[in-house]
């Protein structure tokens, strides 16, 4: 095998043009290295109660979709289609409105590229901290369950990597905010701190940024490959919440406040960092500063990054990290009104349970998704 | 509720009973206190940052992990009334404990027990082997350096939960009582889990205790009276050829970018590791339990027929494996030469995969409709 060794993500977008599974024996892997040194436990009781995490496992084997046969592969939308719905291109305001048609698709397939490479990339993170769980969680029920996540991670890495390579054609290295939060939590060494970061923030936030992705897209493929990437996360981050609110309460005192230190951290950098400053500086040569002022005077672009914190908060609350101490500080984020707000896991065990649907029934129920949260973005209008 | 986790400094040393009474408790969440015992390694991780897939070995036995993928709850049937416990629970003419003296002055009905506690040893310590493949497969998605490599890593790490489910079912269902660990395995264990080398970690879990496994698993099928069981084996050892396959072809690449050095490292431990395999077989905790003289037994069994076989079964899956990856060197293979187990490199092996074997669709008797 041949191996390069990197001490950075790449920075270059790639673009596909492959022959369906072109054969090469040895392909050269990019790998860039990480240490972390690693508590893990044997479990000698494998006893076994009929609790939720049980239920969670028994689920993750029944519900296990295989993207090589359950997606519809030919289902996708050719390259020079808008990869979202008219809509949208419809209601370009500013600098994008005034581009040429043709640079106009090639700025708005750019900016799905760089959205479903981040979710590739945080997929990758999944499953690296997923696999690491089997070894540190110590109670017999989340090593089994663990392992069926690690799975689903697989999968989902397996299937956007296939899309952005097949059908998209475009794929961007990882943004260096995303990129500096997985370093974070893959090298911390104590197992819990990885597990808030990844499935409380991280998948979180991701979980709401598949559902908007689900709800614009133009390709029936892509909605269909996101509803079953959704089915699954709604899982992991049932399991999350059960799990770390039980672990959460052996904790110290001092423990304690030190995760709730790093929840608010993680949700800092996602919230204030994580944007695509790449896409309008190679289009429109302007500066990450430019962006991120834009970005923070931009109504609509506040709400909808808000937005995305809608599950997360109201699950930093169940597992008891927002604390008194870190309060003022969400407050400031502008993020407390979600604390209320419905998780989605209010734990719907009918629709945990549901068996996968379709793809019809998937496009049907993405539009009445559509049209709701239009509503909230944009008022009745 | 908050979790209630026992820590442990060695692994538990007494046999569990499941009996009627705790079934009917262990539904209630509350009476589930874990028992762990910790472990520190550690690992040397890789982001891969090249997400293209090549139509190679490793992606098929990937997509043949996705589609086998059988399920305990469901493609089992444990509805069937259990097979009874005063019957053998192993083929009588194939017990290896036959003209052993202790061993016949047991009555009939003693015999028949004294089998299922060989089965139930047998099976704990399967269950504890495969919880330690959990970890390492669980380890490798950190460590492997090829895209295609954490995604295959990922879905053994399924396919060991789902083994440990499944004879810890059998185990606690069917039987009702389960053994500790055995000390040599749980000395490799110890050794592969903490080992900040993933490929060393690799060698001795793929090539070693698989190859064990697989023959522990061969033989067992065979002996063993109950159809479920039988079935049971059947679907785990599916399994295992794609995981001794995936360690073959994976380990063969590898092992060629090492230094002489570094290879010779390997060797060595892999030697060490057979060595610690090979001498202990004997049911420790099962003659404990009958109070029998633990060298007197190990003599009798290691002199005995069936364990001529069993350890010819064992070597023939591990030696030709050694080879193809470039382990038997020199050095090793004078050793191997005294343990009288080198001829073995030459045997057809499990790494000659033939996929028609490994994509075959599941047939087994008590599928559920």
């Amino acid at each position: 095998m041949k191996i390069t060794k990197i001490n950075q993500p790449p920075v270059d977008p790639r673009e596909f043009d492959l022959p369906e599974n072109f054969n090469k024996e040895h392909l050269e892997d990019i790998v860039e290295i990480f240490q972390t040194p690693l508590t893990g436990s044997y479990n000698w009781d494998y006893t076994d109660a009929d609790t939720r995490i049980k239920k969670l496992y028994e689920l993750g084997k029944e519900l296990n979709w295989n993207g090589s046969i359950d997606l519809d592969w030919t289902n996708g939308i050719s390259k020079d289609e808008y990869p979202v719905k008219p809509e949208i291109i419809d209601r370009m305001e500013g600098p994008l409105s005034h581009l040429p048609e043709e640079k106009k698709l090639e700025y708005m397939r750019h900016d799905q590229g760089w959205a479903l490479s981040q979710f590739l990339h945080g997929e990758q993170g999944a499953l690296l901290v997923a696999s690491q769980l089997v070894s540190c969680a110590p109670t017999y029920q989340a090593k089994l369950y663990a392992a069926s996540q690690t799975f689903d991670e697989a999968r989902h890495v397996e299937v956007f990597a296939r899309y952005l390579q097949q059908i998209h054609g475009i794929e961007y290295p990882i943004n260096k905010n995303l990129k500096f939060l997985l370093d974070k939590i893959l090298t911390d060494p104590r197992w819990d701190l990885k597990f808030i970061g990844m499935q409380i923030c991280i998948e979180g936030l991701a979980l709401a940024a598949f559902q908007s992705t689900k709800e614009s897209t133009n390709c029936p493929l892509l909605r269909q490959l996101v509803h079953y990437v959704i089915r699954d996360e709604a899982r992991h981050v049932t399991f999350g919440v059960h799990y770390l609110k039980d672990f959460l309460q052996t904790l110290t005192k001092e423990e304690f406040a030190e995760r709730a230190q790093f929840a608010y951290e993680a949700c800092v950098v996602m919230r204030n960092r994580f944007v695509n400053t790449e896409l309008p500086a190679r289009f429109f040569n302007i500066s990450e500063e430019e962006i991120m002022e834009m970005m923070d005077q931009d109504e609509s672009q506040i709400i909808f990054r808000n937005l995305l914190f809608s599950r997360v908060m109201p699950n930093l609350k169940k597992i008891g990290l927002l604390t008194d101490e870190m309060m003022p500080l969400y407050e400031e984020l502008g993020l407390n009104s979600f604390i209320e707000a419905d998780s989605d896991f209010e734990i719907d065990w009918a629709e945990l349970k549901k068996p996968l649907e379709g793809s019809k029934e998937i496009d049907e129920q993405s539009v009445e998704q559509w049209e709701s949260t239009q509503k909230v973005l944009h008022g009745n209008s | 509720m908050a979790m209630k986790i026992t820590k442990v400094e060695t692994c538990p040393k007494e046999m569990r009973f499941f009996n009627d009474v705790d079934i009917e408790t262990k539904l209630q969440p509350k009476h589930i206190e874990d028992i762990v015992e910790i472990f520190q390694t550690p690992l040397t991780g890789s982001y891969n940052w090249d997400y293209s897939v090549a139509d190679n070995r490793l992606k098929k036995l990937y997509e043949l992990g996705k589609e086998l993928n059988w399920n305990t709850t469901t493609d089992l049937d444990w509805t069937q009334d259990p097979y009874p416990l005063n019957q053998w629970a192993s083929n009588p003419e194939m017990q290896a404990y036959r003209g052993f003296g202790p061993y016949e002055k047991l009555s009939e009905k003693e015999k028949i027990e004294f089998s299922w506690h060989i089965l139930a040893s047998g099976l704990s310590n399967i269950t504890h082997g495969e919880q330690g493949a959990l970890l390492v497969a669980s380890q490798l998605v950190s460590c492997a350096p090829t895209y295609q490599a954490k995604l295959y890593a990922a879905s053994q790490t399924f396919d060991e939960a789902r083994h440990v489910e499944v004879f810890n079912k059998y185990l606690q269902e069917r039987i009702g009582w389960t053994y500790p660990i055995m000390p040599g395995l749980k000395l490799l264990l110890d050794k592969i889990l903490t080992d900040p080398r993933w490929d060393l970690k690799f060698i001795g879990m793929q090539i070693i205790i698989e190859g064990l496994a697989l023959a522990a698993f061969e033989r067992t099928r065979i002996s063993s009276m109950d159809p479920l069981l039988k079935d049971i084996f059947y679907l785990v050892i599916r399994d295992e050829a794609r995981h001794v396959t995936f360690g073959v072809n994976y380990l063969e690449d590898f092992v060629s970018t090492l230094s002489e050095e570094e290879r010779q490292d390997r060797a060595e431990f892999a030697y060490e590791a057979c060595v610690v395999m090979r001498d202990r077989f004997t049911s420790t905790n099962v003659m404990n339990h009958y109070g029998w003289d633990f060298n007197e037994a190990t003599e009798f069994v290691n002199q005995s027929e069936g364990s001529h076989i069993f350890l010819n079964l064992l070597f023939s899956k591990i030696m030709p494996n050694l080879k193809k990856i470039g382990l038997l060197t020199e050095a090793v293979s004078e050793k191997y030469e005294k343990m009288g187990i080198l001829e073995f490199q030459d045997l057809e092996d499990d790494g000659q995969t033939s996929w028609e074997e490994l994509s075959k669709p599941l047939a087994y008797n008590t599928k559920t409709a």
